[in-house]
């Protein structure tokens, strides 16, 4: 390519040494803005109710769950296909994944919740609906709050094993000799058992915390809708991060133009990919137009929510999609950048419409104290979430040494070369 | 800190196994692939003759097969009411199926820069396109009166119709012949160079007369070549989302009902999947032999080999994950026609089918897990045979399967096929070999240049690793 | 002063040789010149400085023209000189116009593709004049030519023979008209 030369940044690079702190920084800002959202959430919760609490919490916590388990799902696509895009943030995904552990601890709520049999979020919890509703109560046997936080806990529990050994077997590759290849092909076999595990359990999750909160309606394709949404947010976040981290150094030296458009490319993808799964499932059901199904639909066409609808088929899906066409734009660090943070707005608004709806129609939830406890909760979570993220990533080198596939000599010299 | 250190260790690159043999040359490239189409016509492999001949036998069953449908009609299938598709719509799912293989190769392998779909591309180009062939005659043939088939097309007519756009089946009409039509043109603008370097290396005139028009006078300018590469790359672009949007929309053409078993939201997707699955199966069916027969091993490696396993091996993980979450979500819903669905596919009366496919499909793709496996070339051709006819029966179960037992059980009946039905998909495979086997002799079925830029960038490789 | 060839062509063995050549060249102040390769090399068309995005305007306009032929399309033929109630669904039902528009989206851009490259290369072109250089044959195979055209302002039969023999080819040889 032509234009590998040319650095992304206008001004010298600042050095590796001023990263660390740049990270302490990511971590003192998430605790203080993870204060700051605990108390607005304690706020809203007494303006509201706090019923409106729980609903809002669980909706925000999909997004930063989701962007770790995205960030999980780029540590096993690494090790299992390689590539110079997924080796630049190879550490920061096995960060953003390991933070699955605040993720965890920011969960326990909700499993005490479900664990009370406390009927805010989940109407499969209230007695007097299972003895009047006779769908709720023949999925008694899986839909009960045992079998919920046993499953839920488990596959937390899975994600979070394999963050770990991944993350501390790469650690460990740092120093471990020349030509050694069996850390690496550990890994590698450990992915690929990982990316099952992923697909099977996060479907099981998307069923048990968000399809289930309308427990009459069942969709196949949903597990898949979150898992392209984890990828779409991931790859959006990754770009927003690499323009930070592209002025510090050793960042600078080996994220070019190339490497930019590859991120443009596959956040394109997922833009797509995205708009595929989502109608897929609209024209299926919008044509079989059966009562089992269609309600989740006119939820999302009736009642102002038909306005959200359509913002994010031209704003989650053709826009983006549009400008992503450019390879100039994906080549354009500032103007990339400013799409893909675009999307990662996008994305909270879409996980908002994706649940928020059934709340909203079905159990009478009011609007306007739902959004108010969204946000809170995404500034507690977001909080939350940074602040592992910060915390993690001072504790380990900025990029993998004796990587196989990748050698940040060699990449350097390409780029000079070139 | 962190780059210091690991700054200093030298040596520690994986040398990755090239995707071309050793002591290959830009000339020895051309000469090898070029010289098999080259030869005198006197000198044809005799296996290639025999080949030719048993599926020219083959051709003509097939022809015989129509003929007789034409002059008797459908009825001499074993489709009825309720089961209206039988295995017409089977066969012509399961042949654009293992086309997608091909433009998955060609196009989306070249999105990803996976250099090693160089070998291969052609070879799969043209599988797709005799595969789009044979499927694209069945839904024809069903019409009841053929020769009418262009009653499909929207164009003003007397009649003052037009084609039903909210059907599935008009998207059908559109989708398989944009497919088959880019296919084809991807297939030809592929072949100029190659056709320019057949016309500079055939000695005798009729084939250099030939080769040159077909070359359309190609010289190899630079810049024709940049242009080339941009058109190239953007037909790829459009390829993909083509090909996930042609077996996607067949999906539809049962999804989009209300028949039982036919509307998981899962379908698209889960469809593209198999068709893919089914696809890399034929590849490698095809793929094991013809490389021994020509000796192309320098060309189409083992590793060539390993990864279109892999990708077998995921893409079938895929699909099994559709018939699993099918499954769950069915016990999820806990609604009564799901459940009876459920037990009518396990343990009904095509439940032997169901079961086979997850043998067939699911069981048998397991050992690709291991490196060994996916590097024993009689084992991957075992298991290429079981995901044939997995795919096959999956089309079964969902068409048969579903169609037989609708939601009105008095109308429930069996579906027996004729001999017809046997006979009609035996001879589609007439076709397929013939076409197949025509274009080995014809046209060079490894792309030369291609491969000439795969042995540019090893040199490159080898070079900077000298160099360090 | 007319010359009565075509231009001076140079052959190389190496691919690095012709991308050198022909930055040499475009340094030198040439500007009328090809290069012909057996295969698509980058570095060659960019030492040239070539760039045309033509292709990618006329596939972008070609899209485009086919997304508005499929939707007037469909609009017509089932909305205003068809309309027909098909299960109660909406004569204008989006949804199920978009599988059509998407794939006369695709088909208008892939033809437009293929055309634009075959007609703004000129193909089919028969005769050429690079073809009477000797060795010709071989830049289909494994040779590398590097062809100053005598239109060239700058194009002086011995200084640009000398200037290309200096870049070490295997031969430089005149082509005729």
């Amino acid at each position: 390519m032509s234009a590998t030369s040319s650095s992304l940044i206008e001004t010298p690079p600042r050095p590796e040494s001023e990263l660390p702190a740049l990270f302490a920084k990511v971590q003192t800002y998430g605790m203080i803005a993870a204060g700051l959202g605990l108390v607005l959430l304690l706020v809203a919760g007494f303006l509201t109710s706090w019923t409106e609490v729980w609903r809002g919490y669980l909706i925000a916590y999909f997004f930063w769950f989701g962007l770790s388990m995205g960030s999980l799902g780029i540590v096993f696509l690494y090790h299992l296909a390689g590539g110079r895009w997924g080796f630049i943030v190879r550490r920061p995904m096995e960060a953003g994944a390991v933070a699955l552990v605040a993720m965890l601890v920011m969960f326990l709520p909700i499993v005490g919740l479900v664990l009370t049999s406390n009927p805010a979020v989940y109407v499969w919890l209230d007695p007097a609906k299972i003895a009047s509703d006779p769908i709720i109560a023949a999925k008694g046997w899986y839909l009960n709050p045992g079998a919920w936080s046993s499953r839920a806990l488990f596959s937390l529990g899975v994600f979070i094993g394999f963050a770990f050994i991944l993350r501390q077997s790469s650690l460990r590759q740092d120093s471990a000799p020349d030509g050694d290849f069996s850390l690496a092909s550990r890994m590698r076999q450990l992915s690929g058992l990982g990316v099952l595990f992923y697909v099977v359990l996060m479907t099981m999750i998307a069923v048990d915390w968000a399809m289930s909160i309308e427990p009459h309606w069942f969709s196949a394709i949903y597990g898949v809708l979150f898992i392209v949404g984890q990828g779409l947010s991931v790859f959006a976040f990754i770009i927003v991060m690499v323009s930070v981290l592209v002025r510090f150094q050793p960042f600078a030296a080996i994220i070019n133009k190339d490497r930019l458009d590859e991120y443009g490319k596959l956040m394109l993808a997922f833009v797509v990919l995205w708009a595929y799964v989502n109608y897929g499932q609209y024209i299926i059901i919008w044509s079989g137009n059966i009562h089992e199904f269609t309600p989740w639909y006119l939820n999302r066409l009736g009642e102002g929510w038909i306005v959200l609808s359509v913002f994010l088929m031209l704003f989650h899906f053709a826009v983006p999609f549009a400008l992503l066409l450019s390879r100039l734009l994906k080549r354009n660090l500032r103007l990339l950048t400013l799409v893909a943070g675009w999307v990662l707005v996008v994305r909270l608004l879409e996980i908002f419409w994706l649940i928020a709806p059934d709340f909203v129609n079905s159990f009478g939830s009011p609007l306007i104290a739902l959004i108010m406890t969204y946000i809170a909760a995404h500034i507690l979570l977001g909080g939350v979430w940074f602040m592992a993220f910060g915390w993690v990533l001072q504790r380990q080198p900025v990029l993998a040494a004796n990587d196989l596939r990748n050698d940040p000599r060699a990449m350097k010299g390409q780029v000079a070369h070139a | 800190m962190a780059m210091s250190e690991p700054l200093g260790r030298a040596g520690n690159i994986e040398r990755k196994e090239p995707y071309i043999g050793p002591g290959e040359t830009y000339e020895s490239i051309t000469n090898n692939i070029s010289d098999i189409v080259l030869v005198h016509p006197k000198d044809t492999p005799r296996g290639w003759i025999f080949g030719f001949a048993i599926a020219v036998l083959v051709l003509f069953i097939f022809l015989y097969a129509i003929t007789d449908l034409l002059i008797r009609g459908v009825g001499v299938w074993g489709i009825n009411i309720p089961v209206a598709w039988g295995f017409d719509i089977i066969n012509f799912v399961w042949w654009i199926g293992i086309g997608h293989a091909g433009t998955l190769i060609s196009a989306i392998l070249l999105l990803f820069a996976q250099d090693w779909r160089n070998s291969i591309n052609r070879f799969a180009e043209a599988m797709t396109l005799f595969a789009v062939a044979c499927a694209g005659l069945f839904p024809i043939l069903h019409l009841g009166r053929p020769w009418f088939f262009y009653w499909l097309a929207p164009y003003p007519n007397t009649f003052g119709m037009w084609p039903q756009f909210r059907s599935a089946l008009t998207w059908d009409v559109f989708a398989i012949s944009t497919y088959a039509f880019i296919s084809l043109l991807f297939w030809l603008i592929g072949l100029i160079p190659d056709f320019a370097k057949m016309r500079d290396r055939s000695t005798h005139p009729v084939p250099k007369f030939f080769y040159g028009a077909a070359s359309l006078g190609w010289r190899g300018s630079a810049r024709h070549w940049n242009r080339y590469e941009i058109a190239y790359i953007l037909l790829a672009g459009l390829s993909t989302p083509l090909v996930v949007s042609v077996h996607s929309i067949i999906s539809l053409d049962f999804a989009i009902s209300v028949v039982p078993g036919w509307n998981p939201t899962v379908f698209p997707p889960y469809f593209v999947a198999g068709a893919v699955f089914a696809g890399f199966a034929m590849v490698l069916l095809l793929m094991i032999p013809v490389r021994s027969l020509y000796g192309l091993q320098q060309y189409v490696t083992m590793k060539h080999i390993d990864n279109m396993a892999k990708i077998m091996l995921a893409t079938g993980m895929i699909v099994v994950y559709g018939y699993l979450v099918e499954l769950y979500i069915a016990f999820y819903s806990g609604a009564e026609l799901e459940l009876a669905l459920v037990q009518n596919r396990l343990f009904g009366m095509y439940g032997w089918a169901f079961w086979a496919l997850i043998f067939f499909n699911g069981v048998c793709i397991q050992p690709l897990w291991f490196p060994q496996v996916r590097r024993n070339l009689p084992a991957l051709i075992v298991i290429s045979i079981c995901v044939s006819i997995g795919m096959w029966l999956e089309r079964f179960v969902i068409i048969v399967g579903s169609l037989s037992t609708d939601f009105l059980p008095s109308s429930w009946a069996p579906f027996t096929p004729t001999f017809w039905d046997f006979l009609l998909y035996f001879g589609t495979f007439g076709l397929f070999f013939s076409g197949m086997l025509l274009f080995i002799r014809v046209m060079p079925m490894i792309n030369i240049f291609e491969m000439q830029v795969l042995q540019y960038k090893e040199d490159m490789k080898r070079e900077a690793e000298q160099q360090a | 002063m007319s010359i009565p060839i075509y231009g001076l062509m140079a052959e190389f063995e190496k691919p690095d040789q012709l991308i050198h050549a022909t930055e040499a060249a475009h340094a030198a102040g040439y500007r009328r010149m090809d290069a012909y390769t057996p295969f698509p090399i980058e570095e060659v068309s960019e030492a040239m400085h070539f760039h045309d995005d033509l292709v990618r305007r006329i596939v972008l306009v070609a899209a485009i023209s086919g997304m508005i032929t499929a939707l007037t399309l469909q609009v017509l033929g089932s909305a205003v000189d068809y309309p027909l109630n098909i299960g109660g669904r909406p004569l204008l039902s989006w949804p199920a116009f978009l599988p059509i528009t998407f794939e006369l989206t695709i088909l208008f851009a892939g033809i437009a593709a293929v055309l634009s490259v075959i007609v703004l290369n000129g193909l089919p072109q028969p005769y050429h004049p690079a073809f009477n250089a000797p060795n010709f044959e071989r830049a289909s195979i494994d040779r590398f030519f590097l062809c100053i055209e005598s239109n060239d302002p700058q194009f002086d039969l011995s200084a640009t023979r000398k200037f290309l023999e200096e870049l070490h080819p295997v031969q430089v040889s005149e082509v005729e008209q």
